[in-house]
């Protein structure tokens, strides 16, 4: 049997395009799933994991909640530290923010990892860098680029730059170039490197970035850890190489995890959209072959045989298939990197990451897969009589519920009970789904026996899977009504459009649910991010009132500004109020509490907070507390807050002088937890820069003069950015904007598999109706007629996805936003343009989905179809 | 399309009554060269307006070739088809096509109905297709001649084959084509059901001057005809005209006792 099975695989081939286009096309998409996730991992680990060539590093120790600002550390404990039995050699190392300047003089913001000017390690082992041309900084005045970095500039050694540094230009001569080691570019962010004395001078204002520590040969590296840690004593964080990698690979790997869950979940889905469309491909396979499968058990072939015989068929192909889509699939990977880039995601370059588990998993599963998905049809085929030889086998009968069968008997009546069964288990899903729902939005959070999103997502789990069970039932309404208009419209060909989508609920469920799923995630996504960006304007509009905000120009961790910008700013004619915004975060009551931007006595005209109790002007030495918080702790105006400045300090009380309603963003800024006059802050963390100065414009003065006036003023400051309120809020949806690109990519290929799938599903249900389409030809219906009718069968079938995705979506876009509407995502709103666009698509895929088969099925001969 | 008929044996209207649809040296070959199956060899046939003609012969002998390029539905390797003055053999596709919707009725043996599409549906199905509303008067009548009243919101599937049969014969009716093929039309009903369609298309040009071609082994079923044609290897053998059973079966031996 297993001949059989090869010689099939060898005579019909035509047949075995549409099961292995299926296998071909979800291996693809998990392979590049896997591929893209990899490599996104590496370039973001390459970037931020290396702990740079220190066995060891002293730091300073972190503020509350807040991992990447730390401050300096005293230079001078790189002797001590050196002095450690086992340490080979231990240097202070230095590292700033820097920015290059465009041809106006302004800093030139950076998207990508923050871009950080280094000093040259004397220690060579220390070095992660390796020369590329001419050589390094030797006095005040020179720089070394890195060569990525300098082609982008456009200079070359021997040219002359201004850095912003630390937000004040610096010029600078170009004496050599850099890249990382083993001719790689560099992936740290590691842009510009000056000789050590200068570093120290330009760098070093708040003590050293880090104390690099290189053990000594054969020295344990965790024992060392302890050694080193003890001699530099309190106040400093001494860690491990591969401690550091973890820790700054887990800081940036939150936003990985966000990135790597959905394509993760993308390529779960394109798994089970392969499954289906490989479950219908075999099953409608299998039943035109049920006359040859057949004659197999009339000349003597057992049924275990025949099951042999199909599951071989499958094995093959599933092989085949899946290693094709492998291929396919490092492709896409590629080609979607590149997309991404071209849109401007940043994404740091790495190679493509192509594991060796990569090609095993993308193989074995598809075989799984498609073994998986075959067995059903298998079954099925060997309970084809051997009589079944005999009879003419056309296409299967319509099934219409309610109407007599065509096929009664007992079998019949088994599988119908087998589909009542079915769809009680759906109903009772999207029951159990909805009042899981219920439970979550409505109910006390403290009352729930999980935390209150895990509930909501159950439920929104249930809703989608009892749908996608339901969807043979919903087939029949939903196409009806869909195909009404089509019917209306397009008569005679848009009446058979729809019974032809009809005639097999099951399939046509199948073949949409690859729209449903993809659109429905991605109409999700959509509803989200609208809502996000809408709630973050209102609140925006709402809260920032000044006119204008000086900040420091960086992509990465806010850039401070120097502490005399804001006297400068404040100088200006026309300018009010200058309020400088420094931000810190402190610890209450052992958890970490962001503190407001914004100077109290001035902050009113820039920054609105909404006063519940007490009063901000009253605030000298005292602190007002959003009320949740003092709710949650107990307190009220006059009652004294325990703070705690730093993580080693003991809390201080503070007096609470007043009490204010906090509508913070959604995911930080705005109005922070707590708020404190500027000295009082200061008194207590001397180190804390301005990251801003909120500047409100007098009355009187147009806003566009007071800003150039502001730029012109702050011409010696190229790092500090002058940006109108609309700007800020565009900075702010710049982030959701590029989510919604990349959404828009995922959704293009939700529609590209989908696409796919109906291609398939339609050629193969052509290919069952060849003779009733003969029978329509010799009646009279024109090649366009035929054409007209099977574009819209995939239309149908494409808007059905359509239909049932974006409500799903925009269902749950609407129950997250509820969810969260205690958290700042405040406001709902649909995206109905994309959501129309989503309708659009389908319907437009659906189209191009069936130009083969409508021409396929145009062009049949008429009486060879006939004879079929 | 016309053609000028000058060059042929036969002028469209050589004093004979009307020919619905003519066979000029009609030939059709299968195959190429040395495994080439001559099909049709040379016929020529004229099948009067109004009369209803059966065509008989050994399996193999042409019926259904001849049919099928009557019917428009296949192009001949050489001579002509004529649909009244409208030379077939000429028409692209798309006319072919709108020539079987519009001028043309067909019964196959089997196979007949869109099962998606109720009788009713089944039986308007060329009209809608050329966007034509059907004669509301003449379809209840053609639907009450074959008695399908009750059955008509059916689908094929829950219909009996004599039914479906029924509707067929309905459907090649209800347009009031020029010309009603039948290939084998009761080649799988029984006697009761097949008699009863035949009957159909005897009254549809008794009452109405249909005319009919039908193809059949069972010279019962020929007996229905006013004219009878045999056909052998391709080429017309002989013809009997006002049929009987016996008759038929009588020149169907002698064809077969043929050198
Ligand atoms: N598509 C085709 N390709 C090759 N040969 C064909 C084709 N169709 C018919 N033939 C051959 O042409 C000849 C006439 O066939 P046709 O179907 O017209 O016979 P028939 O008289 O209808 O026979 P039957 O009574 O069995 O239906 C036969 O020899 C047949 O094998
Ligand atoms: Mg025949």
């Amino acid at each position: 049997m297993i001949g059989v099975a090869l010689a099939n695989l060898r005579s019909a081939p035509g047949r075995l395009i549409a099961t292995a286009l299926a296998i071909v096309l979800s291996i693809a998409f998990v392979t590049g799933t896997l591929v893209l996730t990899d490599t996104i991992d590496a370039s973001f680990a390459d970037a931020f994991g290396g702990g740079g060539a220190a066995d060891v590093t002293v730091r300073g120790q972190a503020a509350f909640g807040d991992d990447l600002e730390r401050p300096g550390v005293d230079p001078a404990l790189a002797e001590v530290v050196a002095g450690v039995d086992g340490v080979a050699a231990a240097e202070a190392r230095y590292a700033a923010p820097v920015a290059f300047t465009g041809p106006d003089g302004a800093a030139v913001s950076n998207p990508g990892p923050p871009t950080t000017a280094v000093d040259v390690p004397t220690v060579a082992a220390l070095a992660t860098v390796e020369l590329r041309d001419g050589r390094l900084a030797a006095a005040a005045d020179e720089v070394a680029l890195a060569a990525a970095a300098a082609e982008e500039q456009g200079v070359a050694v021997g040219d002359a730059v201004t850095l912003a540094l630390d937000g004040a230009a610096r010029d600078l001569t170009v004496v050599g170039t850099f890249g990382g080691p083993d001719g790689a570019e560099v992936v740290d962010g590691t842009t510009a490197l000056f000789d050590d004395a200068t570093a120290v001078a330009e760098l070093g204002a708040g003590g050293a970035a880090s104390i690099a520590v290189l053990a000594a040969d054969g020295a344990d590296v965790p024992a060392l850890r302890d050694a080193v840690a003890r001699a530099a004593g309190d106040g400093v964080d001494v860690v491990t190489g591969d401690e550091l990698a973890a820790e700054t690979t887990a800081a940036f790997g939150t936003v990985l995890d966000y990135i790597t869950v959905a394509l993760v979940g993308f390529a779960g889905v394109s798994l089970l959209v392969g499954a289906v469309l490989i479950f219908n491909t075999f099953a409608i396979t299998v039943a035109q072959r049920t006359r040859e499968l057949a004659l197999l058990r009339a000349v003597g072939a057992g049924r275990g045989q025949v099951l042999t015989a199909v599951l071989v068929e499958a094995g093959v192909i599933g092989a085949a298939g899946s290693a094709a889509g492998f291929g396919v699939g490092v492709g896409l990977a590629a080609g979607l990197l590149a997309v991404l880039e071209a849109v401007g995601f940043p994404l740091p370059a790495a190679p493509l990451q192509v594991l060796a588990l990569t090609p095993v998993v993308a193989v074995g599963l598809g075989v799984a897969v498609t073994l998986v998905s075959a067995v059903l049809p298998a079954l099925a085929a060997t309970r084809v009589p051997p009589v079944a030889a005999l009879q003419a086998v056309a296409a299967p009968p319509v099934r219409r519920p309610g109407a007599a069968r065509v096929l009664p008997g007992p079998r019949a009546g088994a599988r119908d009970a087998g589909h009542d069964a079915v769809h009680a288990s759906g109903l009772v899903l999207l029951a159990a789904g909805v009042a899981a729902l219920a439970w979550g939005l409505v109910s006390d959070p403290a009352a729930l026996p999980a935390p209150r999103l895990a509930v909501i997502g159950a439920g929104a789990l249930g809703v989608l899977a009892g749908t996608g069970v339901l969807t043979p039932v919903l087939v029949r309404p939903l196409v009806g009504l869909l195909g009404a208009p089509v019917a209306a419209a397009r008569g005679l060909q848009g009446q058979l459009a729809r019974e032809n989508a009809l005639r097999n609920p099951a399939r046509t469920a199948a073949t949409s649910a690859a729209l449903m799923i993809g659109l429905g995630l991605v109409s999700f996504a959509l509803v989200f991010a609208s809502s996000l960006r809408a709630s973050v304007t209102a609140t925006l509009e709402e809260q920032f009132r000044a006119d204008l905000q000086v900040q420091g120009a960086s992509f990465g961790p806010p850039v401070t500004l120097p502490e005399e910008v804001a006297g400068v700013v404040a100088a200006v004619d026309g300018v009010a109020v200058a309020s400088v915004a420094r931000e810190a975060d402190v610890g209450v009551d052992g958890v970490a509490r962001e503190q407001t931007p914004g100077d109290p006595p001035t902050i009113a005209p820039v920054l609105s907070v909404a006063v519940v109790d007490g009063d901000l002007a009253d605030l000298d030495g005292g602190v007002a507390v959003a009320s949740g918080v003092a709710t949650d702790l107990g307190l009220a105006v006059g009652d004294d807050l325990p703070v705690q400045w730093r993580p080693d300090a003991d809390p201080e009380p503070v007096r609470i002088v007043a009490l204010y309603e906090q509508s913070g963003l959604p995911f930080g800024g705005g109005v922070g937890q707590l708020v404190v006059a500027a000295e009082r802050l200061l008194a207590a963390l001397p180190e804390v820069a301005p990251t801003g100065v909120l500047v409100a414009v007098a009355d009187g003065a147009g806003v566009a003069d007071v800003r150039a006036d502001v730029e012109t003023a702050l011409a010696d400051y190229p790092g500090a950015v002058v940006v109108d309120s609309q700007e800020v809020l565009d900075e702010v949806t710049a982030t959701i904007n590029q989510i919604l690109v990349l959404i828009g990519a995922l959704l293009a290929l939700s529609v590209l598999i989908a696409l796919f799938g109906i291609v398939n599903t339609l050629s193969l249900s052509i290919l069952e109706r060849t003779r009733e389409i003969g029978l329509l030809r010799a009646v009279g219906m024109l090649r366009t007629q035929v054409r007209t009718m099977i574009r819209w069968e995939a239309v149908l079938v494409a808007v059905l996805g359509a239909v049932l995705g974006v409500g799903i979506g925009v269902l749950f876009g609407w129950i997250l936003q509820l969810a969260l509407a205690g958290d700042g995502l405040s406001t709902l709103s649909l995206p109905w343009l994309q959501l129309v666009a989503a309708f659009v698509l389908a319907g437009v895929a659906g189209v191009l989905a069936a130009v083969v088969p409508a021409r396929r099925a145009a062009r049949l001969d008429v009486l060879r179809a006939l004879s079929i | 399309m016309e053609t000028t008929t000058a060059d042929l044996d036969l002028p469209p209207h050589a004093g004979l009554p009307r020919a619905a649809a003519r066979t000029v040296r009609l030939t059709k070959t299968y195959g190429r060269a040395d495994t080439a199956v001559t099909a049709l060899d040379g016929v020529d046939l004229a099948f009067e307006a109004g009369r209803y003609t059966a065509v008989m012969g050994p399996s193999g002998s042409g019926k259904s070739t001849l049919l099928h390029l009557l019917a428009a539905l296949d192009r001949p390797t050489s001579g002509a088809v004529f649909l009244g003055d409208t030379d077939v053999s000429s028409l692209s596709e798309r006319a072919l096509t709108r020539l079987r919707r519009d001028r043309i009725g067909f019964v196959f043996q089997s196979f007949n109905l869109v099962p998606t599409l109720n009788a009713v549906e089944n039986i308007t199905l060329p009209q809608r297709l050329a966007g034509r509303r059907p004669d509301r008067a003449w379809l209840d009548r053609v639907v009450a001649t074959v008695g399908l009243g009750d059955r008509l919101r059916h689908r094929p599937g829950e219909l009996s084959g004599g039914q479906q049969q029924r509707v067929a014969v309905a459907r090649a009716l209800a347009g009031r084509p020029e010309i009603v093929f039948a290939d084998e039309p009761t080649g799988n009903l029984d006697s009761r059901s097949g008699g009863e369609v035949l009957g159909f298309l005897r009254a549809s040009v008794d009452e109405d001057a249909q005319t009919v071609v039908m193809v059949t082994h069972d010279p019962g079923a020929a007996a229905y005809a006013d004219r009878v044609v045999f056909l052998a290897d391709g080429r017309v053998a002989s013809e009997l005209t006002d049929p009987t059973a016996e008759r038929v079966l009588d020149a169907l031996k002698r064809l077969e006792v043929r050198p």
